[in-house]
């Protein structure tokens, strides 16, 4: 691809200019250095149809051997793009130009790495090197000297674990919450615990009432209180029954037989009978008024025990129920925990998205890495004529040159060689990105650094390589040199 | 003229959105709107208090069950009658078995529908209850009132498949003056005036969007009608939030806060980020958790980037070949974030050459 002519109708602060090309090199001189960038952003601007301002202008080019005629008027309210093949008069796709075979499918990147190539901006030597190490390892994993995949998957990191705490905090919040419920179903184990133990005291209160099997206290009780009222109905027969007969035999024995002292005695006897029979029947009254007591209060008892095991049952049913509805939410809880958040749906976009880049960068490194190191040591060696032998590049990417005697690393070499390094980077970018036909260069104020000498290599090799070059620069010297050549 | 109310699904003892820091004054509101709903039949009383299900969110308490009989029994006037749902279904050692209501409550305790009649009123109600949490046959698709003048009303719970599924056609045609639904969360009709969802009480979750309250019904001669009384406390909604070019954080919360303060600031919401952002200005939608009742943040956003004409930028380098991997149709939602996110930090990382800029 050649640029032939561009002709500005007007384009920022230029109006009304033509400007023609060879197809071997060219020099871009003016020294408003405004004027020569517009120059410059016109060319791309055109190629790619870009249309953030308006312009009109033509550009003349030849592609493929072909000669074609790209005009844009971007005035009127419809912008009016045209290319046309000289050649065979055939009118084509002007608004996509950039995909077609006619700009070699160049696109903005590509123009960006492979065509217009800038100097280094470095405030040391050490800055310089370090810049031309990057550019190339960021070219050899991404196909492009300005992106940078080792800060691309650092920021995607950097999101990623942003979102990573908004998923701890969720989970420890949930977490916080099933411990809650959990302490909560300790807590009430340890009271069923308990209630159970209170019941099974009451169990054993109710069992303490019972001798065996067939009777319980209460019906000893019973038995007993039963006996003693036979006891004491027996007593007050046998103590009517000894007055009567302490009477009737001392009333007989007196009245009947005269025998007064024999009265008397049975009298006394009757009496001392009477009087012991008293005795027993106030005791078995006693023994009865104290066991119905005792079976009042065996009773009450019975009836506290007997409420209480139905409270305690109750209570322990109660908190049965409570144990396993909180055993159900904790369930359903975990349950729940098993649904993905929002934030871990942007965490696996983040995870894709590093790991799409990585694998596309793995691609581009396993076709570029090799081809550009050796295309790079190509283009070296010949715009440094043989000086430098061979580009070296190993493991860790780091870059050395064999200069014929000794292998120099790149921190030991003299600044016009780290310059002339990297602008073999930009020119084997440019041959790897676009195959067979060579891209014209336009090297923006690109040899402030070169000598005439190494100017004149450099630039020859690449017309002799049949490369258009296009020299810019508002600089007086750089401008002479480059007519020297 | 009957008047009735009917309820369902208030899931009293639930803790909607655990973990929030609302969480634990919702499970209070849920029992303060069931007892506003019986002070306001207190004060203005109706003939019926229907309940179709779910009144507890779990298997009820002793001190619940006493608490509600209590409330039912502070409206004498008002026969309530009451099914329990797949939530409160009635276990085996259930204290629904063996709890003493009210004289004025019909608690219809079995899976076998019953009729109860209430001759003043010349009214039949209809109903069963739940004694396992999934039914899986239609229960109710078979019943048909008696064949009695008056207002025949059924209590039922559930609608679909593992909760007791239901031929609504079949119900509609089945002679029934009204069938008081619960179950499903959002109130609704099934067939008009007849066959209605009255839905939660309260809203439970972030998916019970729109008004809930309860179902307030009259029968006069023969017909029924209905509407919906609002009750709730809050409500959830749905807010989507509108982003542009423009778009900056301060201007998204202030965004937030104004549509949060005319909506109300007890709601909750469920913050929707919709439309296309800056590349340029960083969004971050987590900080809008601080502004409101925020339960959950989905960020459908995405920047606003030209990926056809980015693509024509950047074809043959990573970022071209990036967008190239995401071009087909009907993309995931994480495939789509993931092309952005990819896309945003490949051009933020971007180092600009030579002082040169790009569109």
């Amino acid at each position: 691809m050649k640029i032939r002519k561009i002709e500005i109708r007007d384009f920022g602060n230029i109006y009304n200019k033509t400007v023609s090309f060879t197809s071997g090199l060219n020099l871009l001189y003016t020294e408003k250095e405004q004027e020569r960038k517009e120059l410059q952003a016109f060319v791309e601007t055109i190629l790619f149809g870009r249309t953030e301002i308006p312009y009109a202008g033509i550009l003349w080019f030849e592609s493929g051997g072909r000669k074609y005629r790209l005009t844009r008027d971007l005035h009127g309210e419809v912008p009016y793009s045209e290319l046309l093949c000289e050649d065979d008069g055939a009118l084509l796709d002007a608004d996509h130009i950039s995909e077609s075979k006619i700009a070699l499918g160049v696109s903005e990147a590509v123009y960006e790495n492979a065509i217009c190539i800038s100097p280094l901006k470095g405030n040391t030597g050490a800055e310089i090197v370090r810049q031309v190490q990057k550019q190339m390892t960021d070219f050899q994993t991404t196909g492009d000297c300005s992106v940078d995949p080792g800060r691309t998957v650092q920021r995607i990191k950097m999101t990623r674990k942003g979102y990573q705490v908004q998923v701890e905090r969720r989970k420890k919040a949930d977490e916080k919450e099933k411990k809650k419920i959990s302490s909560q179903i300790s807590r009430l184990r340890k009271e069923i615990r308990e209630l159970e133990e209170q019941k099974s005291q009451i169990g054993e209160q109710e069992n303490a009432f019972r001798m065996n099997e067939e009777s319980n206290g209460y019906q000893l009780l019973d038995e007993r209180i039963s006996d003693l009222e036979r006891n004491k109905r027996f007593l007050i027969a046998a103590m009517c029954l000894t007055v009567m007969l302490g009477i009737g035999v001392a009333v007989f024995l007196g009245m009947e037989l005269n025998a007064t002292i024999p009265a008397a005695l049975a009298g006394i006897v009757g009496v001392a009978l009477f009087m012991a029979e008293t005795n027993f029947e106030m005791q078995t009254v006693r023994e009865l008024e104290k066991r119905k007591r005792m079976r009042v209060r065996w009773l009450s008892r019975q009836e506290k025990l007997k409420g209480g095991r139905s409270g305690v049952e109750e209570e322990l049913l109660d908190k049965n129920t409570e144990l396993s509805n909180l055993t159900e939410e904790l369930r359903s809880m975990e349950e729940y925990a098993y649904l993905p958040l929002m934030e871990e749906l942007e965490i696996d976009a983040l995870n894709l998205a590093m790991e799409r880049i990585e694998k596309l960068s793995d691609r581009i490194y396993s076709q570029t890495g090799n081809q550009l190191v050796q295309t790079m040591s190509e283009v070296l060696s010949g715009i440094t004529r043989g000086e430098c032998r061979e580009l070296l590049v190993d493991d860790e990417m780091r870059i050395s040159v064999d200069v014929g005697d000794e292998i120099i690393p790149i921190e030991k070499l003299r600044l016009i060689t780290v310059e002339q390094i990297y602008l073999s980077l930009r020119l084997a970018a440019g041959e790897l990105l676009c195959g067979s036909e060579k891209l014209p260069v336009i090297f923006d104020e690109m040899f402030a650094a070169f000598d005439p000498e190494r100017l004149k290599t450099a630039v020859c090799w690449l017309t002799d390589n049949g490369r258009q070059v296009i020299v810019s620069t508002s600089r007086k010297s750089e401008a002479e040199m480059v007519q020297q050549c | 003229m009957i008047r009735f109310i009917h309820l369902s699904d208030v899931h009293l003892g639930a803790v909607p959105d655990r973990g929030c820091p609302w969480s634990h004054e919702r499970e209070e509101e849920i029992w303060e709107t069931f007892r506003r709903v019986i002070a306001g039949i207190r004060k203005n009383p109706v003939d019926f208090l229907f309940i179709a299900g779910d009144l507890f969110h779990r298997q009820p308490l002793l001190r619940e069950l006493r608490e509600v009989g209590e409330l039912f029994a502070s409206i004498p006037e008002t026969q309530v009658f009451l099914v329990a749902g797949d939530h409160d279904y009635i276990r085996e050692d259930s204290f629904y078995r063996s709890f003493s209501w009210p004289q004025n409550v019909t608690f219809f305790a079995s899976e076998e529908q019953t009729c109860v009649e209430i001759p003043q009123k010349q009214t039949f109600v209809y109903g069963l209850s739940f004694e396992q949490p999934e039914i899986r046959t239609p229960l109710y698709d078979e019943c048909r009132p008696v064949n009695k003048p008056g207002f025949h009303v059924m209590l039922a719970h559930g609608g679909d498949v593992s909760c007791c599924p239901m031929d609504f056609t079949r119900l509609a045609g089945a002679g029934f003056d009204y069938i008081a639904l619960g179950h499903s969360h959002k109130p609704h009709m099934v067939s008009r005036d007849r066959i209605v969802y009255a839905g939660s009480l309260e809203p439970l979750d972030r998916n019970d969007l729109g008004k809930h309250g309860y179902i307030e019904g009259t029968y006069e001669n023969g017909s029924v009608k209905l509407r919906l009384r609002p009750f709730a406390l809050r409500s959830y909604q749905n807010l989507v939030l509108t982003v542009g070019p423009d778009t900056t954080q301060y201007t998204l919360e202030e965004m937030l806060r104004n549509e949060v303060m005319k909506r109300g600031g007890r709601n909750i919401y469920r913050i929707i980020l919709q439309g296309r952002v800056s590349p340029d200005n960083i969004l971050l939608p987590e900080r809008l958790h601080a502004l409101g009742n925020i339960v959950e943040i989905m960020d459908e956003s995405c920047p606003d980037y030209d990926l056809e004409e980015l693509y024509r930028q950047y074809r043959g380098t990573l970022i071209g070949d990036y967008i190239k991997s995401f071009d087909k149709e009907g993309m995931t939602v994480v495939e789509k974030k993931a092309l952005y996110y990819g896309l945003q930090s490949l051009l933020s990382a971007k180092v600009l050459t030579g002082g040169r800029k790009r569109l």
